[in-house]
């Protein structure tokens, strides 16, 4: 099962985090008001998981099992500071849609979730396969989420006209569209996987 | 290799080193993006301010002022007063956002029209009060749009409260604030006679001592010289 190409695909489609193992619904549904939105969050989040695995893969026998989450906590953290520092610094425009939910990432549990599953246990190079595998998982499916979101609620994709802004459903904009978008998808993979 | 044992020594030297390393990382990132961040935000408002003053040439920019909390950057073209730019918030609304508060920059001409605005920042829901970053300035449908709008006669009021600006479709709440900003902004430049000729002393004042200095300066060279 530990096969690279394995644990890679895992995480894009049978254990995909937000329609398989339905982690960190919070971000899924706040930040997915438009596909552009969507995909920053997607990416963002997988730059943290991937070097958050990596260096708790690295560390795992050095931190004994009593103190291993508030260590692979501050691990994250640290990451996820890094990003918004980053971020504000050079794509101050990205910042702007998605400040709030960066520091958001620390607390996804997607991203200890896969700490503690995977990292923990697994050594660097599949923990980056794994994170990686994850993150784009977790990246499709806000994108994928967001274009439904934005192409329903304002009639536009990534930002381009598809029909007339006044024929939109406000809703899918605001967060009950986010909950009922979600679940058609989250029904409509699971029949798939099945 | 084994875990480590979970015994007092080696829980608190992992804990402890593994924060140490990771703040010295941390506060070496912060130390590298710090300058590049400020800039960005210095840039965001030097936009904004260009943004929202008349498109003339030689158009100065001079020393930026506060008054009641609200900063007012003069706009001069040909050493003549051309404009202001002002920052201004919800701070002090009676009518508050939906969500927070936001900050805007807004321009005016001589005469108190209004010349264009930009929303610095916001919370507002996406798709219903966020759309007020071009919403009011669409010239193309004038009941919405507040560009040109002279508003010492007629203070800025959507139209469910009888005034005649058309709110955003199911985000009153938002529209209501965001005129009151514009209109706080105007009527703390334009409409107190008093007010306004603070300003122009303020304007004055700092002019002079640009002046001033570049006198006292060149006094100071000279002296130099004669030593």
């Amino acid at each position: 099962m530990n096969k690279p190409m394995n644990v890679f695909t895992n995480g894009l489609f049978r254990e995909n985090p937000t329609f398989g193992l339905v982690l960190g619904m919070c971000p899924t549904l706040a930040t997915t008001t438009s596909a552009v939105n969507g995909m920053s969050m997607g990416l963002a989040t997988l730059f943290v998981l991937v070097c958050s695995n990596v260096v708790i893969s690295l560390l795992r026998n050095l931190i004994p099992d009593k103190v291993h989450i508030p260590a692979y906590i501050v691990v994250i953290a640290s990451f996820v500071t890094m990003v918004q520092l980053l971020m504000q610094a050079y794509v101050p425009a990205i910042y702007e849609t998605l400040g709030l939910f960066i520091p958001l990432i620390v607390v996804n549990c997607i991203v200890l979730g896969r700490a503690e599953a995977f990292a923990a246990k697994n050594n660097a190079g599949l923990s980056a396969l794994d994170g990686l595998g994850m993150g784009l998982g977790f990246t499709l499916s806000l994108t994928i989420l967001g274009a439904i979101r934005e192409l329903l609620g304002t009639g536009t994709c990534f930002g381009l006209p598809v029909f007339n802004e006044q024929y939109g459903m406000l809703i899918f904009v605001l967060a009950p569209g986010a909950f009922l978008a979600l679940a058609y998808l989250m029904a409509i993979v699971n029949k798939i996987r099945k | 290799m084994k875990r480590l044992e979970s015994n007092f020594l080696n829980m608190v030297l992992s804990l402890t080193l593994v924060t140490i390393v990771a703040a010295g990382i941390l506060g070496g990132i912060y130390s590298v993006t710090q300058e590049p961040i400020k800039a960005a935000e210095t840039q965001k408002t030097q936009n904004a301010i260009i943004k929202v003053l008349p498109q003339v040439e030689g158009l100065e920019i001079r020393e930026a002022y506060t008054l009641d909390n609200l900063t007012i950057h003069p706009a001069y073209s040909n050493n003549e007063l051309v404009g202001y730019a002002v920052e201004t918030d919800t701070q002090e609304n009676q009518s508050k956002p939906f969500n927070g508060n936001f900050k805007l920059m807004v321009g005016f001409d001589n005469e108190g029209k209004v010349i264009q605005y930009s929303v610095i920042n916001q919370q507002e829901t996406p798709g219903l009060g966020a759309k007020m970053v071009n919403w009011f300035n669409d010239t193309e449908r004038p009941s919405r749009s507040i560009i040109g709008r002279e508003l010492n006669n007629e203070p800025l009021k959507v139209s469910k409260d009888g005034g005649n600006v058309d709110a955003i479709t199911a985000a009153t709440i938002t529209s209501r604030a965001f005129l009151e900003a514009v209109q706080h902004a105007h009527d703390l430049i334009f409409n107190d006679k008093e007010q306004t000729q603070v300003i122009t002393d303020i304007i004055e004042s700092t002019t002079d001592t640009a002046e001033q200095t570049t006198e006292a300066e060149q006094t100071t060279e000279k002296e130099a010289e004669n030593e």
